[in-house]
């Protein structure tokens, strides 16, 4: 499907919903709606066909105090088999939290598991937000931006007795 | 699953296993020997057609005479594994007024050749060497002066010799000797 | 969860006791892939439970990601599967080609190149699939076959790349070398040698009735459920869904090569390894394919990047290709630096890895190791 088709399409499914539509390269539809949106237009875009869970994704945006969540779907199906749609919304960095959409993908559960180990974004309703791959990790979440890799590596060199090279 | 399936599909499996029997053996005795399947190409980089060459990426081979000291290897392999750092060498070498040179610490270095890539002047290159163990991990530490200079030949006792894969569908997939 | 002492130094964690059943932890240990920890709980000899504990390899690929320009990335990139890096390096390329805005530079001769060797690594991987599977069936015979016959193409890589394993050979804007001289040639003849061994591991793996009893019904995949649990690449197949980016979603020039998709009604552990045995004669079919058209094709295999061109613009991009074990995508943010702003790694193991308890359920502890490799998952690839 061409661009302004899928968005044609995708409109008439989130019809009512206030929604902002965006590309990914290449020609990859993104809707942007707000979070309390999210579960009503996770349920319309799984009854029209989007039945396949590719990702979670949260990315940290410091300077704008949000941290933007990202639905990745696609579909098994013939018809819409090349398309993947985005389904993103953005949360507050000092109190990140969404409702979960385990109960509408039920591959979601691990992916936002990942998603709150490595950038906190608690997703209200997800009875399975252990630690996945960090181990007692004390500091704050890894993959947010004010989280200095160097840092760690240098304090892990200095715990093993590795001179620090850096100035 | 009947009896005659069930011996059937016995006999098959033990007809494929006995046939191996008279198969050429697929190993290699290494170290007498070595697979050398690239051509006897110096894996390099060449600006103009923007391709490397086609050879094994193993020890690096420094040519002193036109490195410029420009650090491109470096900055570029600080992102990937960190294992070049300049180091001064003594000696007048027209091109490289400072005298600085890589050095390449093959306990970190992933072999990637994208230092190759970076070197516009043409200096840098890689052989086909790969065995390059040592008692001591400070050993692994190479100087340009040691990698401006061709590996040594192995040892005679392990000497390699370099073998070729030849697949044959009947009797297997073996190696011989090359000839050249 | 209360830590006791194992042994001085050596901390495990006191697993829940539950009515009559016993909690078992296996692992961490390295199941013919990478550091892995499974807690099955049993009741008898059957399981009722099991709960996978990734992260013993983390590396933590995104976050590096951050650091390091686009060119900088490739080497660690490939790095979560060895056996497939040049199909897990794929997405990325196509991602970091779409956000430095040179796509349509990539000369021809480098989309077939990119081919060949993503079709090479899938099948390396398959049949390192099929050796391990066969080591956890006792079948040490195909072990040694499939480990053997893998060298073949390996060395063919090796040729092409100048690396047996890592290749670091896909770049933004091509792809780094060009076909040597006889490689056209040694890689016909490898697709003939491999064609006649195919049959081989049929009759070893398939057609043995030893086999049939081990795997045919054990380890079931509704096709509704893969779909729920997202599951992907021949797994999802297996179950009777047909579901391959390359064909339904085509990147690079896989829409000009002939192939088709196999699929498997029944699910079961059997399938999974029917399936990936069609695979492998479908890649070689492709490779053929390939090969025939690089015969004699001339031209450029790389548009160079660098400097300033390496600098992104701000913008998206996503791709996703399908590798060996699965559809693999790579998400990338820019900001406008020099370094990506997000990189999202999605590997088909993590993916996978949700069904590794929906699988193990009802089954015997000593079929455990066969269904649980049977969805090749690949612990380091999950991890990242």
């Amino acid at each position: 499907m061409s661009r302004g088709r899928i968005e044609g399409f995708i409109k008439g499914i989130l019809d009512g919903l206030e929604a902002v539509y965006s590309e990914v390269k290449p020609a990859r539809l993104k809707v942007t709606v707000k979070p309390e949106d999210m579960a009503e237009a996770a349920r319309r875009l799984l009854s029209s066909g989007f039945d396949h869970l590719h990702s979670v994704v949260a990315t940290d945006f410091p300077r704008d105090h949000r941290i933007e969540v990202s639905y990745i779907v696609g579909s098994v199906e013939g018809k819409l088999a090349d398309e993947v749609v985005f389904l993103t919304t953005s949360v507050p960095r000092d109190s990140p939290e969404l409702d979960t959409l385990s109960g509408i993908w039920p591959a979601a559960g691990l992916h936002e598991r990942e998603q709150w180990e490595m950038l906190g974004v608690v997703f209200r309703g997800n009875d399975d937000l252990r630690p996945l791959f960090l181990e007692d990790w004390r500091d704050i979440p890894p993959l947010r931006k004010d989280y200095v890799l160097k840092r760690w590596v240098d304090e892990e060199r200095e715990r093993h007795g590795l001179k620090v090279e850096r100035a | 699953m009947k009896a005659s399936e069930f011996l059937s599909g016995f006999l098959k499996v033990v007809e494929s296993g006995l046939r191996h029997l008279v198969r050429k053996r697929m190993t290699l005795r290494y170290p007498e020997f070595l697979v050398v399947p690239a051509p006897d190409e110096l894996f390099g980089f060449k600006p103009g057609e923007a391709r490397d060459t086609n050879g094994l990426r193993g020890r690096h081979l420094l040519d002193l005479d036109r490195c410029t000291g420009c650090r491109l290897c470096e900055i570029t392999c600080n992102g990937i594994s960190g294992a070049i750092t300049m180091v001064k060498v003594e000696g007048q070498f027209p091109r490289n007024k400072r005298g600085i040179f890589p050095s390449i610490d093959y306990g970190r270095c992933v072999f990637c050749g994208l230092c190759v890539d970076a070197c516009i002047f043409d200096a840098l290159f890689m052989t086909d060497r790969e065995e390059l163990a040592e008692y001591d991990r400070a050993a692994l530490l190479y100087g340009p002066e040691e990698i401006s200079k061709p590996p040594k030949e192995l040892p005679v006792k392990i000497r390699a010799k370099r073998a070729e894969l030849i697949l044959d569908e009947r009797r297997g997939a073996h190696h011989v000797q090359r000839k050249n | 969860m209360s830590y006791y002492q194992l042994v001085p130094g050596v901390y495990v964690e006191e697993l829940p006791e539950k009515e009559g059943k016993i909690t078992v932890s296996i692992g961490p240990q390295h199941p013919g892939s990478g550091h892995f920890r499974l807690i099955i709980t049993i009741d008898g000899d059957v399981v009722v439970d099991a709960d996978p504990d990734p992260g013993y390899v983390h590396r933590g690929e995104e976050k590096m990601c951050e650091t390091r320009d686009y060119i900088q990335n490739i080497p660690h990139l490939e790095r979560p599967v060895v056996l497939d890096s040049a199909g897990i390096q794929f997405p990325y390329i196509l991602a970091a080609e779409e956000i430095l805005d040179i796509k349509d530079k990539v000369p021809e001769k480098a989309k077939y190149l990119r081919i060949l060797l993503a079709e090479f690594n899938r099948v390396i991987s398959h049949f390192y699939f099929l050796a391990i599977q066969a080591i956890f069936l006792g079948h040490s015979t195909v072990l040694e076959w499939s480990m053997a016959d893998r060298e073949v193409l390996m060395d063919l890589a090796a040729m092409l790349t100048g690396a047996r394993v890592t290749f670091a050979y896909f770049v933004p804007g091509g792809v780094r070398s060009d076909v040597p001289s006889g490689f056209v040639d040694q890689t016909l003849k490898a697709v003939g040698y491999l064609r006649s061994r195919m049959k081989e591991y049929w009759r070893m793996l398939v057609d043995n009735p030893f086999m049939k009893m081990r795997m045919e019904g054990v380890g079931v995949l509704k096709a509704k459920d893969a779909i729920e649990l997202g599951a992907v690449g021949p797994n999802l197949r297996a179950s009777g869904v047909e579901y391959d980016i390359r064909k339904v979603d085509p990147y690079s020039l896989y829409d000009t090569v002939e192939f088709h998709v196999p699929t498997y009604k029944e699910g079961d552990t059997m399938s999974r390894i029917k399936i990936r045995l069609d695979e492998i004669n479908e890649s070689l079919g492709i490779i053929e394919q390939v090969v025939r058209k690089l015969d004699g094709m001339r031209g450029p295999v790389r548009h160079l990047v660098k400097g300033a061109a390496l600098r992104a613009k701000p913008g998206e991009a996503y791709a996703r290709t399908e590798a060996a074990r699965g559809m693999m995508s790579f998400y990338i943010i820019s900001d406008g630096g020099r370094t990506p702003y997000r990189v999202k790694v999605d590997t088909p193991s993590f993916r996978n890895m949700k069904l590794i308890p929906v699988l193990l359920k009802d089954v015997r502890v000593a079929d455990v190791p066969i269904v649980f490799w049977s969805i090749d998952y690949w612990p380091v690839e999950a991890d990242r």
